[in-house]
Order: C-alpha cells, then sequence, then structure tokens
C-alpha cells in the first residue's frame, strides 16, 4: 500500500509543517462550555509548573472519496489554559500552514479572560499569506493572534482542513505538545469504499490510549490523559522513541501474525533482491580480479568490498563532487554491470555490485533490512515493513551472518553505519526468512588515539606538538562533518574546537589528514602554544596533565533526568602525553587520579609517571565506554551515570605539583 | 545503506530547479568573470565582482530599479553567496524580471530563469507582513572558483524620495557603483558615511557614484557592526526648484521628518473611555508621576509583541494602530506599544513622545541625513516634572526634561534603556519642535552585579557554598531574560550547569530568584556543595580556586592582530568569598593581590586570612569605550590579566 505514489506528498507535508500535531476533533457548531473551576484555575494539573496546558485537544480525521477524489478532512479544536506569560507568549499566535491545493476554512477562536469576559476573534485579524511559492509548489498559511490574552485566560480555536488528493496513510499523529495536555481525542473515520481493498490500522507507540470505540457517523474515537509537555534533553533517544504518538496507515486485510507477516516480506524481498543482482560475466570477472591472491574468506571480501567502495563513485556522496543538477540527469544503473561499466552509481547500486560479486565468489548473499535507530528502535512484533526502510548486504562466512555496507563511504569494513547497528535485521529468503541481529561494534572499534609532546614553560605556558586519530564510527562522523568543507573551514572548525576549551591557545601547522578517505583514519596533527595553562604561584606551578580534556565540561550537568540516556555508539580514549617540565622546578611527589571500571561498560585508568632525570612527565589515559553494547540506559540510572562521568570529568582534572628548585630565572 | 530523505519544504521547492544546458552568460558578467582579484587570507569566502544598482526615478512616482551582481566563490563555504534576492513591498511593487547564471571552472554556463525563482515571505513569523522577496539559489551548482551573477528589475511605488545604498558588505568588492537617472530638471543630494565622501559622474540627469577595490570588512568580536564600518550612500533627490513634489515626499531636515511622522503618530493616540477606565485602575495607588509612568510602562510592556504591517510602502510601516484597537487586541509591534503608552499617559496629564530610534546599533543614525529610513524601532520620550529622577532622562532643548523608555523590550524598566540603544542617535517624534538627540548612557555603577559568596572548605576537599547575587541594569537585564524565558525546570538546569563550569559535580540544593522589574533589581540566591571542589595532593596540601564561580575562563580577544575599534560597554561586578578553611590546614600560597586601571575599565583582587577565614575580593568597572585599534594590545591584555587572576589558585598546607 505505500507504493501508492500519490500519497507519498502526505509524509513530506508532514514532515514540512509538523502539521500532525495539530490533529484534533471537533464536532459541534458551538463552543463547548467552560467549567467555572478551570476558568479560576491558578496551576497546571498535569505538570504543575506548566506556563500554560491544553484542556483538550480534539482532532477528527476523515478519509473520503468523491468520485474520483479521495481527500482527508481534519477538524481541529483545541482549549489551552493559560498560566503566566511565558505561556501567553508561546501558545497565543497560532499558524496553519497548508498547501496550495489544501483548504483551510471555518477558523474560530476565542478568549476567554479571567473575569470570565468573551473576546471573539474577528474575520478581518485572520491573515492568508503565501509563504513561499515557486514553480509547481505553493505554501500558504492562515495565521491570527489570540486577542486579548493575560494570564488566567482560557484561548480556543478550531479550523478545518481539507486535504486533496491524499489519504491518511502512514502518517503519524502527535499525542504530545509543548504544554502538557489534559485530554487528547483523536477521532477516525476510514476510507471504506467496494473499489478500495485496503483497511486501515492505527499502531501507538509509547503511550497508552483507550481501546478504539466506534462512534457515529462511521468515526472510531480513542483518547489519552494527562499527556505531559515534551521536554528536549541531551542524549536522548530520538523523539519517536520517547513521544507518544500513532502511526495510521492502510494495509491489505490479510490479517497475518507478525511471524507470517514477515516470513511473507522476506520471501518478497529475496524477490526484490535477486532482481537487483543480476550476474554477469563482466562482473564475474571484476570478482575475480579484486580477489586476486586473497585466501580467506574475510580477506576475499574486504578486497571486493574495498573495490565497491574505493573504485565506484557514489553520487549521493557530498563529497562526490557532482552538483545538483549532475544528480538532476542521473539515469540510473539498471543492473550490476551498468553500475561496474559506468564507475558511478547511486548507494543501492553500489551495495548491490557487492552483493552481486560476492555471490560470483561462491558466497552465500542476503539483503538484510533494517529501521534506523536514529527515528526508531524497531519492535518485529510491528508487522508492517514501514520503519524497515534502510538496509545492508549479508554474507554468509562460515555459519554467521556477516554485513557490509560499501555505499557508505566512511564505514570500515567489518562495520555498519552506527544507526544500523545492534538492530533486528530482516533477513531476505525464499524459504525461510529469518529476524536476526546486526553487532553493535565493541568500543575499540571507534578510538580517539591522541597523542602529545609538549615542552611546559616556568611561566605556566605549554608549548607542543598534537596528533589524533579517529577511526570507526568517530572518524565517520569527523569525516562526514570535514569532507564537504573546504581547507580553510576545516583548520577553522578545528581552531574554534580548541578555542572553545583553551581560549589563549595559539595554533599553527595544522594537518588534516584522509578527510575523504574511505579507510585512513582521520587525523589531526598541529603546534600549540597555550600560555598560563598551568598556574603559577611563588613557588610552584599546578599542572593538569590531561591536556585534551583540559576547559571541557561534564557530560551531565543537570541533576534531574526525564528520558532515558542514550549514546549513538561505544566509543574509547586512548592519549599518551609527554611533557619536558621547566628548569629550575620538580615535580612534587605527584599522585595519579584513581581508575574505575563499570561492569565492562566503562573503564578509566591512567599511568602517571617521571623520566629517571624527573625532568620529564609520561601521562598516559585510557577511557572507554559502550562495553557489551550498552549504549542506552534507564532514567532510572541516570544518577549512576552521571556519576559515573562527573568521577571521570574531576579525575580528567587532577592537578599535581611542581616545586620551584631555584629562584626564579631572570 | 540509507535512503535518501528531503527533509524541507525548501528543499522540495529547489529541487524543481531545472537541469543543467549548454547556455550563455551575458557579456557583462562574462567580462565581471575575467576581473583578476588580489590575493586573499586564505578563508575569505568570495569576491565581489560587481555591485551596482540602477535606479530610475518617474515623476508619477514610480521607481525602477536594475540590479546587476556577479560574485566569485573563492571556496566552498562561499556557495551561498551563489544567490539572487530582491525585495518588494507586495503592495506597491513587484520583481518584474529576475535571471541568473553561473559560470563554473570549467567554463559552462547554467541559466537560472523563472522556473527557479521562490518568492516568500521575508518574516514567516509575522502574522501579516507585506514584505517579500524572490530568489533564485545555485549554491547548490556552485563551487569554488565559479562565477554567480544575476540581473533583476523591480518596480515599486514610493512616497519617499530617499534611498540607502551600502557599497559592500564584509566581502570585498571590486567595483561598486548606484547609479541614479531622475527626470529632467531633478537633482540629487547625497551623504557619505564610513568613507570620505564620494562625488558623483553626472551625464545629463544620470548621477553615478562609484567605489572600486573595497577590502574585506573582517568580523572580529567587540567590533562596530558592518553597517557601521561599509561605505554607505544616503541620497535624496528633489523636483525641480526644491518644490515639493506631489507624488514623493521630501525631507530636507530633521524638523520635517518630525512633523511628518508626528502625522502619522498623533491621530492614532487617542485614548477611549477603556482605555481611561484601565488607566485609572493601573494608577489608582500610584502617588507620584514616576509610579504613574511604572504603573503604566509595565502594563504596556505586557501587552504581546505581535507586528502587522499593511501599505507599507505608503508609510504604513510608519503608522501606529490606533491605540483603542491596540489596547482592545492586547497585542502590536513596538510603534503600537509606544502610542499606546503616549495615549495612556495622557489619559493622567502626562505628555509623551514618540521617538524613533535604530535598535542593534549606536553608530547607525546619523545627524547628516535627515530620513525616516534611518529608523527601525520605537520607543517613547515622557515629559517628566523635576521630582522626577532615574538616569534616562535628557534634556531637550525645546521639550524640557524626557524619560525615555523603551515600552517593547519588557525586560528593561522605566529608568533603563537597552544597551543596543544607548548612546545612539534618535529622533524625538514633536512637530516642528522634534529633533535628533543623543540617547541617555547609563554609568557602570547603573549595571553592577554584587555577590557575596559564604563558604566552607572541609579537609577532603568538599565545598558548601551559599551565594547571593544582587544584580541591576544590564546584569539585571540578563539575568531577568534568562529567568522569564525558560520553564522552571530549564531554569534549574542552566543554573546547575553554570555552578558545575566552576565546581565539578556540584549539587545545588537551593535556587530562589527575586525579580523587581520596578526598583531595576534581580536578586538570586544559590546554595550548592561541591565534592572535591579542592583537590588534596599528597594528603597534605590542599589546592583551590577562591573565585569559586564564574571564573573568566575564558577570552574573546585571542587573535594576535586586529582591524576594527575595540567596542568596550558599561558594566561593573562586585564580589566578596569567605571561605572558612579546614581545621588543620593554614594557608601556604596566596597569589598576589591585582590591581590594574586604564582608561576603559579597573580591575582589582585582594585576598586576607582572617581568623579561620579566608577573604577574597575581586572588582571589575568597564566603562564604555570605542577605542582605537592601536590600543588593541592594551585592552587584550586587561582581559588577559582578568583571566589569569581568576585561575589563581590558594594552597594550603596541613598543619
Amino acid at each position: 500500500m505505500k507504493n501508492i505514489p500519490r500519497y507519498f506528498l502526505l509524509l513530506v507535508v508532514a514532515v514540512c509543517f509538523g502539521l500532525c500535531t495539530f490533529g484534533q476533533v471537533w464536532a459541534g457548531d458551538e463552543w463547548r462550555a467552560i467549567d467555572p473551576a478551570e476558568l479560576s484555575s491558578k496551576t497546571a494539573v498535569v505538570e504543575k509548573d506548566a506556563d500554560a496546558e491544553a484542556l483538550f485537544w480534539d482532532v477528527r480525521v476523515s478519509d473520503e472519496v468523491e468520485g474520483n477524489d479521495v481527500r482527508t478532512v481534519l477538524t481541529h479544536y483545541i482549549r489551552i489554559k493559560i498560566f503566566t506569560e511565558r505561556g501567553r507568549e508561546s501558545q497565543s499566535k497560532v499558524d496553519t500552514p497548508y498547501l496550495s491545493n489544501w483548504q483551510i476554512t471555518d477558523i474560530a477562536a476565542r478568549t476567554v479572560t479571567p473575569d470570565n469576559r468573551i473576546i471573539l476573534l474577528k474575520k478581518e485579524d485572520v491573515f492568508e499569506r503565501s509563504i513561499v511559492r515557486s514553480s509547481g509548489l505553493k505554501i500558504k498559511a492562515k495565521s491570527f493572534s489570540m486577542p486579548g490574552v493575560e494570564p488566567g485566560s482560557i484561548i480556543e480555536y478550531r479550523w478545518r482542513e481539507v486535504r486533496n488528493d491524499r489519504l491518511a496513510n502512514y502518517i503519524r499523529l502527535q499525542f504530545q505538545r509543548d504544554v502538557p495536555v489534559q485530554l487528547v481525542k483523536y477521532h477516525i473515520k476510514p476510507l471504506t469504499n467496494p473499489n478500495f481493498p485496503y483497511g486501515m490500522r492505527m499502531q501507538l507507540f509509547h503511550g497508552r490510549n483507550t481501546p478504539f470505540v466506534k462512534e457515529k457517523d462511521g468515526f472510531y474515537g480513542t483518547s489519552m490523559e494527562n499527556v505531559p509537555a515534551f521536554h528536549e534533553e541531551a542524549r536522548m533517544p530520538p523523539e519517536d522513541q520517547v513521544r507518544p504518538w500513532m502511526l495510521v496507515y492502510y494495509t491489505e486485510d490479510q490479517k497475518l501474525a507478525p511471524a507470517e507477516y514477515w516470513r511473507e516480506t522476506g520471501k518478497k524481498y529475496y524477490e526484490r533482491f535477486k532482481a537487483r543482482t543480476k550476474m554477469s560475466d563482466d562482473v564475474k570477472k571484476a570478482a575475480a580480479d579484486a580477489i586476486g591472491d586473497a585466501a580467506t574468506p574475510e580477506q576475499k571480501l574486504e578486497r571486493m568490498f574495498e573495490f565497491c567502495r574505493g573504485k565506484i563513485k557514489n553520487i549521493n556522496d557530498d563529497a562526490s563532487g557532482m552538483s545538483a543538477e549532475d544528480r538532476a540527469k542521473w539515469k540510473e544503473n539498471k543492473t550490476p554491470s551498468d553500475t561496474l561499466k559506468r564507475g558511478l552509481g547511486t548507494g543501492q547500486n553500489i551495495d548491490f555490485l557487492f552483493a552481486t560479486m560476492a555471490i560470483a565468489a561462491g558466497f552465500e548473499v542476503r539483503m538484510v533490512n533494517m529501521a534506523d535507530r536514529s527515528d526508531i528502535f524497531f519492535d518485529p512484533q510491528f508487522p508492517d515493513d514501514y520503519f524497515i526502510s534502510t538496509y545492508d548486504i549479508a554474507v554468509k562466512v562460515g555459519d554467521n551472518w556477516s554485513f557490509f555496507d560499501p555505499a557508505s563511504t566512511y564505514v570500515p569494513f567489518g562495520m555498519l553505519r552506527w544507526q544500523e547497528e545492534g538492530q533486528d535485521a530482516l533477513l531476505a529468503d525464499p524459504k525461510t526468512p529469518a529476524w536476526i541481529k546486526t553487532p553493535m561494534s565493541p568500543p575499540e572499534k571507534s578510538l580517539e588515539h591522541r597523542k602529545g609532546k609538549f615542552t611546559l614553560m616556568e611561566d605556566g605556558t605549554l608549548e607542543g606538538d598534537v596528533r589524533i586519530e579517529y577511526s570507526g564510527h568517530l572518524g565517520l562522523d569527523k569525516k562526514e562533518y570535514n569532507d564537504d568543507d573546504s581547507p580553510a573551514e576545516r583548520e577553522k572548525t578545528l581552531r574554534d574546537s580548541l578555542k572553545s576549551r583553551l581560549s589563549t591557545a595559539e595554533i599553527s601547522d595544522i594537518k588534516i589528514e584522509n578527510v575523504t578517505d574511505p579507510i585512513k583514519p582521520f587525523v589531526y596533527a598541529y603546534h600549540i602554544r597555550v600560555p598560563g595553562y598551568a598556574q603559577r604561584t611563588g613557588k610552584r606551578l599546578f599542572l593538569q596533565p590531561a591536556f585534551f580534556q583540559h576547559g571541557l565540561a561534564a557530560m551531565f550537568t543537570p541533576s534531574e533526568r526525564l528520558h532515558p540516556i542514550y549514546f549513538n555508539y561505544p566509543w574509547s580514549e586512548k592519549d599518551e602525553i609527554e611533557m619536558d617540565l621547566p628548569a629550575g622546578f620538580a615535580l612534587d611527589n605527584p599522585d595519579s587520579p584513581p581508575p574505575f571500571e563499570s561492569q565492562n561498560i566503562s573503564r578509566y585508568q591512567v599511568k602517571l609517571a617521571a623520566s629517571t632525570d624527573g625532568r620529564k612527565l609520561v601521562f598516559d589515559r585510557e577511557f572507554f565506554f559502550g562495553g557489551n553494547g550498552s549504549i542506552l540506559f534507564d532514567e532510572k540510572g541516570y544518577s549512576g551515570l552521571k556519576r559515573l562521568f562527573d568521577i571521570l570529568h574531576q579525575n580528567d582534572e587532577h592537578t599535581i605539583t611542581l616545586k620551584q628548585t631555584t629562584g626564579p630565572a631572570n | 545503506m540509507r535512503p535518501r530523505l528531503i527533509g524541507s519544504c525548501f528543499i522540495i521547492l529547489l529541487a524543481f530547479s531545472a537541469a543543467f544546458a549548454a547556455d550563455e552568460a551575458p557579456p557583462w558578467l562574462l567580462q565581471a568573470a575575467k576581473i583578476t582579484t588580489p590575493e586573499y587570507e586564505k578563508d575569505l569566502p568570495a569576491v565581489v565582482l560587481q555591485r551596482e544598482q540602477h535606479v530610475t526615478v518617474s515623476e508619477d512616482g514610480r521607481v525602477t530599479t536594475v540590479t546587476t551582481f556577479a560574485v566569485r566563490i573563492l571556496i566552498r563555504e562561499g556557495r551561498g553567496y551563489a544567490e539572487a534576492v530582491e525585495f518588494y513591498e507586495s503592495d506597491a511593487g513587484k520583481v518584474r524580471e529576475m535571471r541568473a547564471w553561473l559560470i563554473k571552472p570549467s567554463g559552462l554556463v547554467r541559466k537560472y530563469g523563472k522556473e527557479d525563482i521562490v518568492d516568500a515571505v521575508e518574516d514567516p513569523n509575522d502574522v501579516y507582513n507585506e514584505s517579500r522577496y524572490k530568489m533564485i539559489d545555485a549554491s547548490k551548482d556552485a563551487d569554488a572558483g565559479a562565477v554567480f551573477g544575476y540581473q533583476a528589475t523591480t518596480e515599486q511605488r514610493s512616497i519617499f524620495s530617499q534611498d540607502v545604498w551600502t557599497f559592500q558588505n564584509r566581502l570585498p568588492a571590486i567595483a561598486s557603483r548606484y547609479i541614479l537617472t531622475l527626470p529632467p530638471g531633478w537633482a540629487a543630494k547625497t551623504v557619505t558615511f564610513n568613507h570620505e565622501k564620494v562625488e558623483p559622474t553626472i551625464s545629463g540627469s544620470t548621477y553615478t557614484w562609484e567605489l572600486d577595490n573595497l577590502s574585506p570588512i573582517k568580523p572580529e568580536p567587540s567590533s562596530p557592526r558592518v553597517a557601521s564600518l561599509a561605505p554607505r550612500l544616503a541620497i535624496s533627490y528633489f523636483p525641480p526648484g526644491d518644490s515639493p513634489s506631489n507624488n514623493f515626499k521630501t525631507f530636507s531636515n530633521w524638523s520635517e521628518v518630525s512633523y511628518w511622522l508626528t502625522q502619522l503618530h498623533d491621530p492614532q493616540a487617542v485614548p477611549n473611555e477603556a482605555v481611561s477606565a484601565k488607566v485609572r485602575e493601573l494608577t489608582a495607588s500610584s502617588k507620584t508621576e514616576l509610579e504613574k509612568i511604572q504603573a503604566i510602562a509595565t502594563y504596556v510592556q505586557n501587552i504581546r509583541y505581535i507586528s502587522i504591517d499593511i501599505g507599507v510602502s505608503r508609510g504604513g510601516g510608519m503608522r501606529p494602530h490606533a491605540a483603542m484597537d491596540v489596547f482592545a487586541k492586547s497585542y502590536g509591534d513596538c510603534k503600537d506599544k509606544a502610542n499606546l503608552m503616549r495615549a495612556m499617559l495622557k489619559v493622567v496629564g502626562i505628555t509623551a513622545y514618540p521617538v524613533v530610534i535604530y535598535s542593534g546599533d549606536a553608530d547607525y543614525v546619523r545627524e547628516e541625513w535627515a530620513s525616516p529610513h534611518q529608523f527601525n524601532h520605537c520607543i517613547v520620550a515622557v515629559k517628566v516634572q523635576d521630582e522626577t529622577k532615574v538616569a534616562t532622562i535628557i534634556t531637550h532643548p525645546k521639550l524640557g526634561r524626557l524619560l525615555i523608555f523603551d515600552a517593547t523590550d519588557d525586560n528593561t524598566p522605566v529608568g533603563d534603556l537597552p544597551d543596543q540603544e544607548q548612546g545612539s542617535l534618535a529622533l524625538i517624534v514633536a512637530g516642528e519642535s522634534g529633533s535628533l538627540v543623543r540617547m541617555p548612557v547609563t554609568p557602570a555603577e547603573s549595571n553592577l552585579l554584587d555577590r557575596k559568596i559564604e563558604a566552607s572548605l572541609a579537609a577532603d576537599g568538599s565545598l558548601t557554598a551559599a551565594i547571593k547575587e544582587k544584580a541591576a541594569g544590564r546584569w539585571a537585564v540578563g539575568y531577568r531574560r534568562e529567568f522569564r524565558g525558560l520553564s522552571r525546570p530549564d531554569y534549574q538546569k542552566a543554573i546547575e550547569s553554570w555552578i558545575t563550569s566552576g565546581a565539578s559535580a556540584a549539587k545545588v540544593s537551593k535556587v530562589e530568584a527575586r525579580d523587581d522589574l520596578r526598583a531595576d533589581r534581580f536578586d538570586l540566591d544559590i546554595d550548592f556543595t561541591a565534592p572535591a571542589y579542592a583537590q588534596l595532593m599528597q594528603d597534605r596540601l590542599l589546592v583551590f580556586k577562591p573565585a569559586i564561580i564564574s571564573r573568566r575562563e575564558s577570552l574573546s580577544l585571542t587573535e594576535a592582530k586586529r582591524q576594527h575599534p575595540i567596542m568596550i560597554k558599561a558594566t561593573a561586578y562586585s564580589e566578596s568569598v569567605s571561605v572558612k578553611l579546614p581545621a588543620g590546614f593554614v594557608v601556604d600560597e596566596m597569589p598576589d593581590p591585582v590591581k590594574l586601571e586604564t582608561s576603559f575599565g579597573s580591575y582589582a583582587t585582594t585576598y586576607e586570612v582572617k581568623d579561620d577565614q579566608l577573604l577574597f575580593t575581586r572588582k571589575l568597572v568597564q566603562r564604555t569605550a570605542t577605542l582605537p585599534v592601536d590600543q588593541y594590545a592594551s585592552v587584550r591584555g586587561f582581559f588577559e590579566k582578568i583571566r589569569a587572576a581568576e585561575m589563581a589558585p590558594v594552597v594550603l598546607a596541613r598543619k
């Protein structure tokens, strides 16, 4: 069903406007009566400190057909209690954006002041604006500002929205707003037509709604109570993994249990895979040439992987050098042989060329589909393939499946994009499709390896040379961030990053290596001079040996946490620092910060030593996080996690003393 | 492998761009593309090869502008400059034609036409605004070495016979010219800002002003705004014999501008009974003139800021909505608020005048050019008696004592003025008595943060501290803006983040904020503990920084060289810290006190041990100043020394 192309724009529009957040149903022509207790209330019910609270949020969603034309009609009605000035500012201006072939009608709004005065929105105070127009597309908006709003007021507004030429298919209806909501109600009327062989499905995520109840005129209603406002936090899972929302979609009424659905889907996917991996002599030859003298299966796969990644240009890659019009002109390769001949292709072309070459080399090869971990953590108990839109190539090596993604230029052999690691993946197969788990790369695969050779001056200035290598996901992130930038901009990025933690630093001889190299680690090398790095007192110098952490803030500072804590991937850090100490000063019994370890999830250790003549300080630091694939933590575990990173921060701020042994030099 | 998703409406629209074809660029662009440019710094994104506007004025009030622009992209970050943008007012103008070309380094040309034009509102956040723009975005096709050019023709009907031309933005410009063709017999006068006077070449009734080889204007911290650095031409044109034209509004002095604006404002500042009743209610308990002003000011400040501009090209953008309408709807923009405040003050017998000002750059408005085009904001001047005394009163030669107040900024009380307006020239709109005057500047002492910290240090290095801050002026505005702008949980988080930036892993147990807008005070009390504030070394030394929070740990003036003057704003803080020392420890080393005295500020620290307490004080006074580049080293050194002083540790030793 989701292949019906005319419905695609619905999803795009939802992305553009966030319109789904408005969804609510309104049934009558009159304003609903206001409870005097609500008008006089001084504090919110759902969240006591809220600046405003929606008393109800009601949306009717009706799919309709008239002749050959389909449309979705949404009728919205929302009532909001304003408690503070901040609530007034955030809630009392309303925009209803829409596409040119949509209609926004029946706008009505009113403010009820704390002293029960009713101020209606006048027709002339609703402004229609053309927000943006270009050839073929026009986005408009009707906008108004609620009149006479003050803290204590109740505002309410409603409007009707007609979305022509589309149905409510694969749309995400939100239950959460920027303010808490006492009652969210959706009333949904599916399209029923003898010529339309699909049934509407509704799937709720991350919340508890009431069971759908049949209402009059073909609507089905559900509701949710006391939904808190959405609050964003650092290092939280993707929004749709924590917000309550409902997916509405049409599908054939097959009544398949999840296992059965996926079995059928896996078979269908295999047919598609087979069609895209059409074998030819030139692909066989390319596979043989790439493999050369490689002996083991892993070596063979690596050679083919590097061939596809290195020799076939990915036109979707922003560092490919292809411009927008080059891409617009691009004609799709039809077979792996086409991709091979042209030496360029889409990411999909490259992945399927690799798959075909691996088949040519005698491997058992499949396509695996999975959800994107940056969107949602997918549960295969949901029997629809809407979420599993990303894919990789699986190759059987021995008894196990290994996974490959040569289309992602910077993903190292043996790894996947982090969004695809640790995911349930549907293995396409003609007979026995199955769900298998993609591996999560361990911390050591994503290493930030930092080396520094410095000289400390007696005035506290630190000067020396630094080299940092980033591998795995860390390297990929750096390459993706930098590859589209000019050399000057890449240098600026590095300078800004250093200045943000060492504002007095003077940086020179910058070298940034392997920015677009698919294999080698991303490298920063530079010379740095930091006046005032160590603090000088009358007879001592105080030095933080952890140069690479100097000036960094702690990972977590808030004491409370609402959402789970989520790291994109495990990572590790290794620092090797040598520091020549100034004449006239000696280390004063330096001690190391204590090591710590947390159930193989994380470990920190430091080795701090002086050369035998006491003139050189050696500081080695190792840290990793995310061992055992532990990257998601329940919010109840926040205090423990915060403590770990606080200790890490304190250890990194650890200072040692240098004692003056002679008088100051003149 | 991820599928590529389209993420925004704009991308969708731009994706409609037509494919490349073997197009041809016009001769003027081909010629511009051949220009050899000087060697610039390697991070300069682009250089403007040609920047030209040809304005043709008709006697009937129609103004036709042909813009010709060419830019060479120097590095990839300059791709965003491959963009044609033309603004217009939808009620009285249009972009008649817009064409663009991109010459790639290979010489291949792409032409952009109607199908590539995006037409959009200038500010999508306004409820209604007639200001729009048309744009061609070629940035996706451009890369280093490419030359982008466009030509656009706009038509506008305007009641003004004035214009402004900026010869450059931050980019260098090889050739920049403004051409004005007037009806026969008309004449033009100009004033040049930020550059010696640019004289025109005149051919018949066509004037051309040109500047060549303009250097880039590098962004620098604490620098004047680019509008105060880039050469700018202010143009006024007149019909024969300086007789007023029926179709154009001309101004020859500030009094005329004041008179014209007064006609727009005064009829709107009439209170009705509803407004009068509200004023009576608001001022019922006010005993003094100042209290009445404060009561009304607070009410108007709390009206929502919503901008609805209609008939902008006919001066509608300068005419406020009627006070009674703004009062009824409880929303309006800056001039609506100023106007409502005037109407409300009128009810209690207090006269007030609108004041038009440029918000955002105190150096923008220049006396030499009488024009309403120099302003973008409206505040109010309240005529006050001698008994009323606050820091923002000026004495006008004709109007007497005027209290200047911005009713739009709801964080700045009566008696203070937003930073960006202080010291600016502004026009008091008072008929023929109106004139351009300098806005007041509040002294450092009015912008004081007073902080007291009582702390206790334990032998294990843990610290318990209670902070009491009293903020006024600029400090209070900043604190208030944060407090009002964030929800309570987010405010708590912001405080925790601030405290932990100085005291790692601190636990904040109390945050108590008390805001008194009318008294220009914001008090903040915070209690916290930090488990390892001081570091215990070899179980013998305890080392800690007595500047516990808000240390100056970073510098903004870090570059070795400087191109532009340094602007310093008046501010002051005073801090006293008392740290109870742990039993069994004595002070082994204390930093030397610091005393810095310069023309633009002073800074001092003191340390003293009294009984078992370490007493530390620091005090900064910064005076408003614009300092020439040759004083950069001295300014930079001043702040570097402060940073060093605030990072200096105290060493305790076990007895």
